[in-house]
């Protein structure tokens, strides 16, 4: 069985011992099926036991496992050692543009809050309507957000976004998704309240069309797309309401 | 239980952008909207010329977009809208999310190189348009 090896430069923080963070440099066996967080369970194992990181599904469901790896994040479970064999070094550190929490874990709750409020959820249309009776969503009325439906949080959108680099308050790439998703499905009727999240220069205006977030992104959502559909709509919002203010 | 939390911000440097290749693209094409400023300055200037001197107008404006310096600025400002242009229209059809068939069966959306196809095509027509007026023009 082919058994080659591969150095691993880490980025390590400890906030009880370190003031910033520094780079470690370990190396691991590895053969065609290892991904990266198989090579970091290894490390973890045998060399580095105090080595923190994110994992818990394995197979690009979670997105817990989200990393810089040389420099552009994706998912640890979905990407292998054998995709970097020109490289000498992989560089692992943890997601661009959060806080550095302890080693491979930063902190994304920044972002778990931007995306509570788009209200990532359906408000029913009738409230009065029984849980038991169906809601009726034909194959065409699914397709028009089943790609924005996709997204599983990961932060890899975020850890890409250069606007939310220099601006926090942009309400960044996976919440105006997400906000595009529910807005477009059918059994939904909470438009207006997240046209007003929508329509600031927090919002869908916040973006300079990068491009970059559909690139990273690990389950082809293309968070992109749903920016500029957004700004569409938004838009439209705008002229509306400037005729009914004329009117 | 003592705890040591102490979250390590990391600094955003001034060349944050020179860090990818992706960045450096952008800010290019972002940067390529200072030549169509200077462009647009260099057209007043040529319709203001024909304002305060009415008689000489031709002389000025021909010596002026004749000269080695303009002609050079001139060729460089193509050059960047032509890179604004590639840049933009490949990232269009994300703007737009149209079924093939208006069909309540259709779930086929129209691909973007149908999109990109159009764009080259209404710029392709429309440049030919210009340049005859301006050839018949003259």
């Amino acid at each position: 069985m082919e058994n080659k090896k591969k150095k691993f430069k880490i980025l390590r923080y400890r906030p009880e011992t370190d003031d910033a963070p520094h780079y470690e440099t370990y190396e691991v066996s590895y053969r065609h099926e290892t991904s990266i967080l198989d090579a970091l369970n290894e490390i973890r194992d045998t060399q580095a036991p105090d080595l923190s990181y994110r994992s818990s599904c394995r197979m690009a469901v979670c997105g817990s496992c989200a990393m810089m790896i040389n420099g552009v994040p994706h998912l640890a479970c979905k990407t292998f050692v054998r995709d970097y064999e020109k490289v000498d070094i992989i560089t692992l550190e943890p997601l661009e543009n959060f806080p550095i929490e302890r080693d491979l874990v930063c902190d994304i709750s920044d972002m778990v809050e931007k995306i509570e409020r788009v209200k990532p959820y359906i408000i029913p249309i009738d409230k009065a309507k029984p849980l038991t009776e169906d809601f009726v969503q034909s194959p065409r009325q699914l397709e028009k957000y089943r790609q924005f439906a996709q997204c599983i949080n990961c932060g890899c959108c975020y850890a890409a976004c250069p606007q939310y680099k220099l601006n926090k308050e942009f309400i960044g790439p996976a919440a105006l998704t997400l906000l595009y998703r529910y807005n477009h499905d059918n059994r939904d009727a909470g438009t207006p309240q997240r046209l007003e999240i929508l329509n600031q220069d927090s919002g869908a205006w916040g973006c300079t069309m990068v491009g970059y977030c559909s690139d990273v992104c690990p389950k082809l959502v293309d968070p992109t797309s749903a920016i500029q559909l957004g700004k569409g709509a938004s838009a439209f919002d705008y002229i509306k309401h400037f005729f009914k203010k004329n009117k | 239980m003592e705890s040591h939390r102490k979250p390590y911000i990391r600094e955003v440097k001034r060349s944050w952008w020179l860090s990818n290749r992706v960045y450096t693209r952008y800010m290019i094409r972002e940067g390529t909207a200072v030549l169509s400023l200077l462009v647009s300055l260099e057209l007043l200037a040529i319709c203001l010329i024909t304002v305060i001197f009415p008689d000489n107008a031709q002389t000025i404006i021909v010596t002026m977009i004749q000269h080695p310096a303009i002609i050079i600025f001139n060729i460089i400002a193509l050059l960047a809208v032509m890179f604004h242009t590639v840049t933009w229209f490949s990232l269009m059809p994300k703007a737009v999310r149209v079924f093939r068939s208006s069909s309540p069966k259709e779930t086929r959306l129209l691909p973007a190189h149908f999109f990109l196809i159009s764009l080259w095509l209404v710029t392709i027509v429309a440049s030919a348009i210009i340049a005859l007026a301006l050839i018949f023009a003259v």
